[in-house]
């Protein structure tokens, strides 16, 4: 193998894996650290996609549509995920029934794909990038498209700020103190309501940003929901349930994976995300640990 | 990204087999009762429609039934067929065969149509097929690939695309009429119409001074088709016959542009319109083809009866097809002055039927339409036609890729 062949592949795979976290990261945060099993999360992403095609077709496929399109979308997504968790989520902690958020999230995501079909229609949709960012440049005679290098580097700032976010600032050590013990948190006056509240949106958030960098990616369709929905919980369950850096390194390894194992045998390419969450669960029940982390290990 | 879609359709052939043997049970009660045959006076002639509404080929499909649904209106404005107004009744079948098969059955069984149309997805269309044939006899007019569908045994079903066979033969046709392209590869969807697609291709290859250098079959709804195209430049093919399919081809594109794909080699394979104008960067100058009847592409009487449903959809192809779905089920009925299916069957089979094409023949051993396939370099959207399409366009009668 060249090493340009070799170079094309790896940023190839790079792209793909940083693609993975943005999808995983949002349920990251939110199934991971706060507990709230997110069916939504595949119906969240396509809605965010779906609402940059809006904003850049409203403002231009140009940096400036794509800059309000970056900040204008995860903040909506945001509202409307502070609000669906007033309104709804927090109706189901106190019986810390999974069940209950699965069937109640599943139900957000059938309410979201029918909406954006009723708004949008079925047909596909598709958005361009400014011309600096629609290139690509030359390295080691391989081919680096430029907006793949924006991604990684916009995918290093999301994790950092996750990492920083949960384990450097006040708003993160009450989080983890919450899932380790949220009565306590309470008795000790923290309005533990407002801030289950502040990390959904954050992670809805998430979600729908990882919808609009995509969507510059190929088409926008429905079918982005469960596109999205499988991958992210295979990368979530890989990495170790609310580990960020666990996520991101899962998600880069599979990426990367997939990207050679298509080179060499294109056939079994599609089963490579499958592959390395059963050997890694596979490898956490030899190793006599739990297949998915307990929460309170985030808290610690 | 859709990952061990195989699997699931695997799963869903078997879950549908159980579901089809009993509805042909239960259709076969139905059938005898000779009300079935006959619609009574002032009573409208009821179509059921199926569509992938929601799920694959969702992104089209709205444009099929619209398709119908102004075949409907025209026809019925012109004073309907044999006195009768015509009643289309849309389900969606999710593009899943157990779902299609139990939405045919409840047309056939709940509804009492008299006849059927639809569905973008072989494997619906397969299955909806097998519910059909035997004992019903409902007349059922699908535009899907597979030639396993339209058999002598199956004759009660017609066909309004080529099918997989014709279209890789078409294919092969004119890449060996282009000897300058040395180095061909082929990337196909990993499904049904992708494996036979690519087997006509390759079989019509044969004895071809060209070289195909590989054959890779890629998943169906993948985020990225990036290191499948980064493989492709590596083997620096001439031409790629790419037949990905509606939004994967569109992700392709897309991804092909800064990959410098387009400077190495060309993309060949189905463009048709619906997909290059959802393009935000359609790859103007490749070769592509389409077989679903984009109104422009055609100047006959029922290429202008699309022009009230707009610019857009008229062009899709979809709404084309649809569109003839319902006109050949009404030509039937009126050529056999009856309703009766085997009267209807007989009349199409072998005879000639006005389609948004022109006047094509319905080949009697298989009951397949042989309409023409579009061919031509992709162009940018223009004035006069606002949508990426076809300049100029070349009609291929594929009558010569049917041997009976």
């Amino acid at each position: 193998m060249s090493l340009a062949t070799f170079l094309d592949q790896l940023f190839a795979g790079l792209g793909l894996g940083f693609v993975l976290f943005f999808s995983a990261a949002g349920l990251n945060l939110v199934w991971g650290v706060l507990g709230v099993m997110n069916f939504a999360a595949g119906a969240v992403y396509m809605l965010g996609a779906y609402l940059a095609t809006s904003v850049i077709a409203r403002v231009g496929a140009s940096t400036l549509g794509w800059l309000l399109a970056l900040a204008l979308v995860p903040l909506l997504m945001a509202a409307l995920g502070a609000l669906a968790e007033m309104a709804l989520l927090r109706r189901t902690y106190r019986a810390r029934d999974e069940n209950q958020q699965f069937m109640l999230t599943l139900a957000l995501s059938y309410l979201i794909a029918g909406a954006v079909v009723l708004v949008y229609g079925p047909g596909l949709r598709s958005v361009s990038l400014p011309s600096w960012l629609a290139g690509s440049w030359r390295l080691a005679g391989a081919t680096l498209p430029i907006y793949t290098a924006v991604v990684i580097a916009l995918g290093v700032a999301v994790a950092a700020a996750i990492w920083g976010l949960l384990y450097r600032t006040r708003v993160g050590l009450l989080t983890r103190a919450a899932v380790d013990d949220r009565t306590m948190l309470a008795v000790l006056g923290v309005d533990v309501g407002r801030l289950y509240t502040a990390v959904f949106a954050f992670g809805i958030a998430l979600g729908a940003l990882g919808g609009v960098v995509d969507s510059a990616n190929g088409a926008v369709t429905t079918k982005l929901e469960t596109a999205a929905l499988v991958p992210a919980f295979i990368v979530v369950v890989t990495g170790g349930l609310g580990n960020m850096t666990g996520a991101l390194l899962a998600a880069i390894g599979i990426g990367v994976a997939q990207s050679f194992v298509t080179l060499q045998t294109p056939t079994y390419a599609p089963l490579t995300p499958y592959a390395a969450m059963t050997a890694v669960l596979l490898a956490r029940a030899v190793g006599g640990r739990t297949l998915l982390p307990d929460r309170a290990a985030v808290a610690r | 990204m859709v990952f061990g879609k195989r699997a699931a359709v695997v799963r869903a052939t078997f879950a549908c087999g159980l579901l089809v043997a009993v509805a042909a049970v239960a259709l076969g009660c139905g059938s005898s009762k000779g009300s079935q045959n006959t619609v009574a006076a002032g009573q409208p002639i009821k179509i059921g429609y199926l569509a992938s509404l929601t799920g694959f080929c969702s992104s089209f499909s709205q444009d099929y039934v619209k398709g119908a649904q102004q075949a409907i209106a025209t026809i019925n404005a012109e004073g309907g067929v044999l006195g009768h107004k015509l009643q289309l009744l849309v389900r969606d079948d999710k593009a899943e065969p157990n779902v299609g098969v139990s939405q045919a059955r409840d047309l056939v069984l709940g509804e009492h149509v008299k006849f059927l149309a639809g569905t973008c997805t072989s494997a619906v269309g397969k299955s909806v097929t097998r519910l059909v044939a035997n004992p019903s006899h409902v007349p059922y007019v699908v535009g899907v690939a597979d030639p396993t569908i339209f058999t002598g045994s199956n004759s009660y079903v017609f066909g309004t695309i080529p099918t997989a066979a014709v279209e890789g033969a078409n294919a092969a046709a004119f890449v060996r009429a282009h000897p300058q392209w040395k180095r061909v590869a082929v990337l196909a969807e990993d499904y049904s119409y992708g494996y036979e697609v690519s087997a006509a291709f390759r079989h019509n290859m044969q004895g071809a001074a060209q070289k195909i250098v590989s054959l890779e079959y890629a998943p169906s709804e993948s985020p990225s088709y990036s290191s499948y195209i980064s493989k492709l430049i590596a083997e620096k093919p001439d031409v790629v016959y790419n037949t990905l399919v509606a939004e994967d081809m569109v992700t392709f594109v897309k991804q092909a542009f800064p990959l410098g794909f387009f400077n190495v080699s060309r993309l060949f394979g189905p463009l048709d319109y619906v997909t290059i104008d959802a393009m935000a960067k359609p790859p103007v100058g490749q070769p592509g083809y389409g077989y679903y009847p984009a109104a422009s592409m055609y100047s006959t009487p029922l290429a202008k009866k699309l022009t009230p449903l707009g610019t857009a959809v008229a062009n899709s192809g979809s709404a084309g097809d649809g569109f003839n779905q319902v006109e050949i089920i009404a030509q039937g009925i009126e050529k056999a002055h009856s309703t009766e299916p085997t009267a209807v069957r007989g009349a199409l089979s072998g005879g000639t039927v006005q389609m948004v094409q022109g006047w094509e023949k319905i080949h009697a051993c298989n009951n397949l339409i042989a309409v023409p396939i579009a061919m031509g370099p992709v162009a940018a959207a223009t004035k006069e036609l606002p949508f990426a399409h076809f300049s100029p366009i070349e009609l291929v009668d594929t009558n010569k890729y049917f041997t009976c």
